[in-house]
């Protein structure tokens, strides 16, 4: 009698101790994941902030003006036209637009989506502060990256604003 | 065996979406035959110029440079346009390569209409 209570009391603490160590391991788990998904936010976060200093800005608001003018021209003009317009005057040099500025917004967007794919990012964090951006950029800029990238590094090149735009095909 | 099939079904419409998302459709290009005989009576000079494709700025003709055919359309008064119509404007600025300018020349001598429509990405094609 007083084995068979042994008995059962030992096997009551075996599994009392497995309960305790899987429901240990699965805070552990969430604290991990929290860590994670904290330590992505903020990753994400300053790369973002990137965007809005030094260079990257100054091609943000070069393209900005160089999309205005170009529009100011005649309003007729179609967002297409107006991209064939800046690939052209960029490529002659008579936009203030540089070459190097368009390369260098799309490495920004190539390298956030390094950064998701390094798991360093969240892309839906990323998407959300950058998909409307991205999308103007594609739709202006498309025919001068396409001028400017190497004999069959378009693809590439583009990839980075392909993935964060909100709507790729549309422009 | 049921389920297997709706996955597949499943993948195949996911695939079918991702693939109709990343293709862009350009639109017909609408453009003014009185612009494409310019282009014609000038092909020389658009022609020489290095670069392929070419861009055109197509009231402009026979301005060839396309800063200064950019600058003199500014300073050109605007096309009247018919309200009354849904359709699109006629374009402007076309970007081409010298294998297709001379299919679209081909196409525009081969029809009467002062607006002839084409679609960019078949001008070489039937």
């Amino acid at each position: 009698m007083e084995n068979k209570f042994l008995y059962v009391a030992g096997k009551s603490c075996e599994i009392i101790s497995a309960l305790v160590l899987s429901v240990g391991l699965v805070f552990a788990y969430l604290g991990y994941q929290a860590e994670r998904s904290a330590d992505q936010r903020r990753f994400t976060f300053e790369f973002s902030q990137q965007y809005y200093v030094g260079e990257l800005q100054a091609a943000r608001l070069s393209l900005r003006n160089e999309v205005r003018e170009i529009a100011n021209v005649r309003s007729e003009l179609s967002n297409d036209e107006i991209a064939i317009a800046i690939a052209a005057r960029t490529k002659s040099g008579n936009s203030k637009l540089t070459e190097q500025q368009v390369l260098a917004v799309s490495d920004y967007f190539n390298g956030a989506e390094r950064c998701v794919q390094a798991q360093l990012c969240a892309s839906e964090i990323f998407q959300r502060l950058h998909a409307e951006e991205a999308s103007y950029i594609r739709c202006f800029l498309e025919p001068t990256l396409k001028a400017i990238s190497l004999e069959g590094g378009f693809a590439a090149t583009i990839r980075g604003l392909e993935k964060f735009s909100s709507d790729p095909s549309s422009c | 065996m049921l389920r297997t099939h709706a996955t597949r079904l499943l993948a195949l419409a996911a695939f079918a979406n991702v693939s109709a998302t990343n293709t862009v459709h350009a639109e017909d290009w609408r453009l003014i035959r009185s612009h494409l005989l310019c282009i014609e009576e000038n092909i020389e000079s658009y022609l020489a110029t290095p670069n392929d494709p070419i861009t055109i700025v197509l009231p402009a003709c026979p301005i060839v440079d396309f800063q200064e055919a950019l600058e003199q359309l500014a300073e050109a008064s605007l096309v009247t346009r018919d309200l009354t119509t849904s359709q699109p404007a006629p374009r402007t600025i076309i970007s081409i390569s010298r294998r297709e300018l001379n299919c679209l020349l081909q196409k525009a001598a081969a029809k009467e209409l002062e607006v002839i429509e084409v679609d960019p990405e078949r001008l070489c094609g039937e």
